[in-house]
C-alpha cells in the first residue's frame, strides 16, 4: 500500500545558491505525481530529499507519518542511469535490493526471476548488463525496485537516456506495475508528454530558486494509453504546462547569459 | 602541485645546511646545482660522459622507432603473426630485459653497441603496440578510399596509414624515449667505461658524492625535460593525452 | 545498437549482443591458447639453435648449451640460494607494492583534489631512470636486503597507485548512490560495490607491479648484492661464461613470464563483463 508523503516548509540551500525554495506539499497514498521543470530548478533535489539522500536545511519531510532523516528501505528509487552492477548478471542485479536486505539466495533469486518475468526479461537473466540495450537495462533497474514491493517509488528522469518509442512503452509498463503494488509515485521528468500520459497530478517548478508554480490534477481517464494524448483535456494541460515552462526556461537562460 | 615541488626543493636546500640531514650524505641543493653547472660546461664531461650517453640514447631511440613502426605495420597486415606475438607484446614489460645486458656485453664487448641495443630493446615494444593501436583505429572508410584509388604500397603507407596513425604513434614514441633513456642509463650504470650512467656509478664508488648528485640531477632534469617537451608537442597537436 | 520498436510485453532480442555464441569447448580453447603462446618462443629457439650451429657453439651457445649451463647452475647450492632469495624478496616487494599502492591509490582517488596533485609527480616515476638514484637509496638504506626491496617497491608502487587512483576516480558514482538508496552499511558498500568495481584495476595493477618489482630487484641485484639472480648474472661477466649467462637469462625470463601470463589470463577473465 502506498504511503503519504508530506513536505513541510522544506528548503535546500547550497552555500549561496537556493536550490529549492521552501516548499510545502503532500503526495497522497497511491498517487502518481510528476514533477516537471527547467534544468536546474531543483526537481532532482526535491526527489533526493524525499529519498533521504539529501540533508535539508529547512523544514521536515514526513513519510507515512514518520520524520525522514535517512533513506528508507521501503522506498524504491529509479535513477536516470540504470546503476546496474556490471559484474553481476541481470538476475543477480534484479535480486540486489533483496540481497541488501540479507534475503537468502534461493528466495531472492526466485523473487527476482518473477519480477524479471513481469518486465519481460525472463530470457536474459543470465546476461550481463553490457550485453543489453539501454531500455532493457532500465527495465532491469525497475525490476530491482519492484522486487521489494515498495510503498513509495521515486523516479528521477528514468527514461531520459532512451529513445522516444522506448520511453513511451516503458512508461506504460511502469505505470501498470506501480498500480499493481499501489505504491505512491513521484516521477521527475522534463517531458510534458510523459507527465500528461502517466500521472494523476502534475507539479511544475520554476527556475532556480525552485518553487512550485503549478499544482494541477490530470483529469484524464484511469485507463492510460497513447490515444489519451488526443483528448482535449490533455491538449489543454500540455499547453498550460508548456506555457509556464517556456517562460521559466527563457528566464533561466537569460539569467545564465547575464551571469556570464 | 607547484607548492609541493617548492616544498621539496626547500627541504633539499635547508635540510643539509642546518644539519637536519647529514651534509656529507646529502649536500645542500645549491651546491649540487653549482657542481652540475660546472660539469655542463666542462668539455671533458661532454666528451666522455654526456656526449656518449646522448648519442646512445639517440641511436637507441631511432632504432627502436623505425623498427618498431615497421614491425607494427607488418604485424597489422599479417593477423596470424599478430596473434602469435600478442601475448608476448602484452607481457613484454614484465620481463627484466636488463638481464640480457651481461649477455650482450660478453658478446659485443663493453662499448656503445650493447648499450644502444639494450636501450632499443626496451623501447621497441612501446612503439610496436602504439603503432598497432593507431592502425587499429583508422576508420574503415579511409582504407576503402585507398583501395578505390588503387594506391601503390608506398603511397598507401606514407600518404594514408602513417598520417592517420601519427598521433597514436607519437604517444608510443614518447614512452619509448623514456624507456631508451632508462635502458641506456641503467646499462651504463651497471657496467660501462663511459657515459652518464657510468659517471654516476664511478662517482659513487669513489665517494665523490657531489659529483654523483650533480650527475643524478642532470639525468633527472634531462629525462623529465625531454618528457615534458614531448608532452607539450603532443598537446600542441591538440590531442588530449592523460599521463 | 539497433533500436527496435518494443512490443508492449517488452521482448526485444534484436538489441542484445550474443552471449558466448557458439563457444568452442573450453578444453579446445585452452589448448589453442597454449599453442599460440608457445609459438613465438618455439620459433625463437629454433632460429637460435640454427644461428648457434652456423656460428661457433663455443663462442655463441645454442639452446642446448644454455640448458646444460643452467642445469649445472641449478646443481650449485649458491645458485639455488640465489633463486630463493630473489623469489622471497620478489614476493615481499610485490605484496607491499600492491597492497600499499592500492590503498594509497584508493585514498587519493577519493579526493579529486589530491588525485590531480599527485597524478603528474607519479607519472614522473615512469620516465626517470630510477637506477641512477640507486646510490642514494644505498646511502639512506645501507647495503643489504632492505635497499633492494625498497628500490623494487619504488619501481612498482607508483604505477599501482596511479592505476587504482584512476579507477577510483572513474568509478560509477551512481553505484554509490544506489548503495545509499538501498541503505547498505559501509562494510557491505565496500564489499559489494567498491571492491568489485575496482577489481579489474587491481588485477591489472598487480600484473604490472609484478613485472616492475622483478625488474627493480634484478637491477639492484646486479649493482649491489651478495646473493640473488641479478648478482649471479653479473658474476659471470668477468669469466665470460656465455653458456651459463644464457642459461640464467632463460631462467629469469621464465620466472618472469609464467606469473605474467597467469595474471594476464586472470585480468582478461575479470574484465570480461565490464
Amino acid at each position: 500500500m502506498g504511503v503519504l508523503v508530506e513536505l513541510q516548509d522544506v528548503g535546500q540551500v547550497y552555500g549561496e545558491v537556493v536550490a529549492l525554495d521552501n516548499t510545502t506539499t503532500r503526495f497522497e497514498p497511491g498517487s502518481f505525481t510528476t514533477i516537471v521543470g527547467p534544468s536546474g530548478c531543483g526537481k532532482s533535489t526535491l526527489l533526493d530529499i524525499v529519498a533521504g539522500l539529501n540533508r535539508i536545511n529547512d523544514g521536515r519531510v514526513l513519510v507515512d507519518g514518520q520524520l525522514l532523516s535517512a533513506p528508507r528501505r521501503e522506498t524504491g528509487i529509479i535513477f536516470q542511469e540504470a546503476a546496474l552492477l556490471p559484474w553481476r548478471t541481470v538476475l543477480e542485479n534484479a535480486a540486489f535490493a533483496l540481497e541488501a536486505r540479507k534475503v537468502p539466495k534461493a528466495e531472492r533469486q526466485a523473487v527476482a526471476a518473477d519480477v524479471l518475468r513481469r518486465v519481460g526479461l525472463s530470457e536474459f537473466g543470465g546476461h550481463y548488463p553490457h550485453q543489453l540495450s539501454g531500455g532493457m537495462r532500465q527495465r532491469t533497474a525497475i525490476a530491482r525496485v519492484l522486487s521489494t514491493a515498495p510503498d513509495l517509488v521515486l523516479a528521477d528522469e528514468p527514461f531520459g537516456a532512451l529513445d522516444e518509442q522506448t520511453r513511451v512503452v516503458l512508461g506504460f509498463e511502469l505505470l501498470k506495475m506501480v498500480r499493481h503494488v499501489k505504491a505512491t509515485v513521484i516521477f521527475v521528468t522534463h517531458s510534458i508528454q510523459e507527465a500528461v500520459l502517466l500521472s494523476d497530478r502534475i507539479l511544475v517548478m520554476s527556475a532556480r530558486p525552485g518553487r512550485i508554480i503549478l499544482d494541477a490534477p490530470v483529469d484524464l481517464p484511469a485507463k492510460r494509453d497513447p490515444s489519451v494524448l488526443g483528448l482535449k483535456e490533455a491538449a489543454r494541460l500540455t499547453e498550460q504546462v508548456w506555457g509556464l515552462l517556456r517562460t521559466e526556461a527563457e528566464d533561466a537562460l537569460a539569467r545564465q547569459g547575464a551571469a556570464l | 602541485m607547484l607548492l609541493g615541488v617548492a616544498l621539496i626543493l626547500a627541504v633539499l636546500e635547508i635540510g643539509p645546511r642546518t644539519g637536519l640531514i647529514d651534509s656529507f650524505t646529502l649536500p645542500p641543493l645549491s651546491l649540487i646545482l653549482i657542481r652540475a653547472g660546472q660539469l655542463l660546461v666542462d668539455e671533458a664531461f661532454w666528451l666522455h660522459h654526456l656526449g656518449p650517453s646522448l648519442l646512445a640514447i639517440l641511436l637507441a631511440f631511432v632504432f627502436a622507432s623505425v623498427c618498431g613502426i615497421v614491425i607494427g605495420l607488418i604485424l597489422w597486415r599479417v593477423p596470424l603473426l599478430r596473434r602469435v606475438f600478442d601475448p608476448w607484446l602484452s607481457i613484454y614489460y614484465a620481463i627484466p630485459t636488463f638481464a640480457l645486458y651481461p649477455l650482450l656485453v660478453v658478446v659485443a664487448g663493453i662499448g656503445l653497441v650493447p648499450v644502444v641495443l639494450l636501450g632499443a630493446l626496451l623501447g621497441i615494444v612501446s612503439v610496436i603496440t602504439s603503432t598497432l593501436d593507431g592502425l587499429d583505429s583508422i576508420p574503415r572508410i579511409t582504407i576503402k578510399l585507398a583501395r578505390a584509388l588503387q594506391l601503390s604500397t608506398t603511397d598507401y603507407v606514407f600518404k594514408i596509414l602513417i598520417p592517420s596513425t601519427i598521433n597514436q604513434i607519437v604517444v608510443g614514441l614518447r614512452l619509448a624515449l623514456s624507456f631508451c633513456i632508462i635502458g641506456v642509463m641503467a646499462s651504463e650504470f651497471i657496467l660501462s667505461t663511459y657515459g652518464l650512467g657510468h659517471f654516476i656509478s664511478y662517482a659513487y664508488d669513489h665517494f665523490s658524492l657531489n659529483d654523483m648528485y650533480a650527475g643524478i640531477v642532470i639525468v633527472l632534469v634531462f629525462a623529465l625535460g625531454v618528457n615534458a617537451l614531448f608532452g607539450l608537442l603532443l598537446r600542441g597537436r591538440s590531442k588530449r593525452i592523460s599521463p | 545498437m539497433t533500436k527496435m520498436a518494443l512490443a508492449a510485453s517488452g521482448e526485444a532480442p534484436g538489441a542484445v549482443k550474443r552471449a558466448g555464441a557458439a563457444a568452442p569447448r573450453p578444453l579446445a580453447r585452452a589448448l589453442t591458447e597454449v599453442l599460440v603462446v608457445l609459438a613465438l618462443p618455439a620459433f625463437v629457439v629454433v632460429i637460435w639453435a640454427v644461428a648457434a650451429a652456423i656460428l661457433n657453439n663455443v663462442v655463441f651457445p645454442g639452446p642446448l648449451e644454455a640448458i646444460q649451463g643452467l642445469v649445472l647452475d641449478l646443481g650449485r647450492e649458491a645458485y639455488r640460494q640465489s633463486i630463493l632469495t630473489t623469489v622471497r624478496l620478489l614476493l615481499l616487494s610485490w605484496a607491499i607494492s600492491v597492497v600499499a599502492g592500492a590503498l594509497i591509490g584508493f585514498g587519493l582517488g577519493l579526493s579529486s583534489f589530491w588525485s590531480r596533485v599527485f597524478a603528474t609527480p607519479m607519472f614522473a616515476f615512469y620516465c626517470v631512470p630510477l637506477v641512477t638514484l640507486y646510490p642514494v637509496f644505498i646511502i639512506f638504506f645501507g647495503i643489504g636486503e632492505q635497499v633492494r626491496v625498497v628500490f623494487a617497491i619504488a619501481h612498482a608502487l607508483p604505477p599501482m597507485a596511479l592505476l587504482v587512483m584512476g579507477a577510483t576516480v572513474d568509478m560509477d558514482k551512481n553505484l554509490l548512490r544506489l548503495a545509499d538508496a538501498l541503505t547498505l552499511p559501509w562494510y557491505a558498500k565496500l564489499a559489494k560495490i567498491v571492491i568489485p568495481a575496482l577489481v579489474p584495476a587491481l588485477v591489472s595493477g598487480a600484473r604490472i607491479a609484478l613485472g616492475l618489482t622483478m625488474i627493480g630487484l634484478i637491477l639492484a641485484g646486479m649493482v649491489s648484492a651478495t646473493s640473488g639472480l641479478g648478482h649471479e648474472l653479473v658474476n659471470n661477466i668477468a669469466n665470460a661464461r656465455l653458456a651459463r649467462i644464457t642459461g640464467q637469462v632463460i631462467f629469469i625470463i621464465i620466472l618472469a613470464v609464467i606469473p605474467g601470463l597467469c595474471l594476464r589470463w586472470l585480468e582478461q577473465r575479470v574484465s570480461r563483463h565490464r
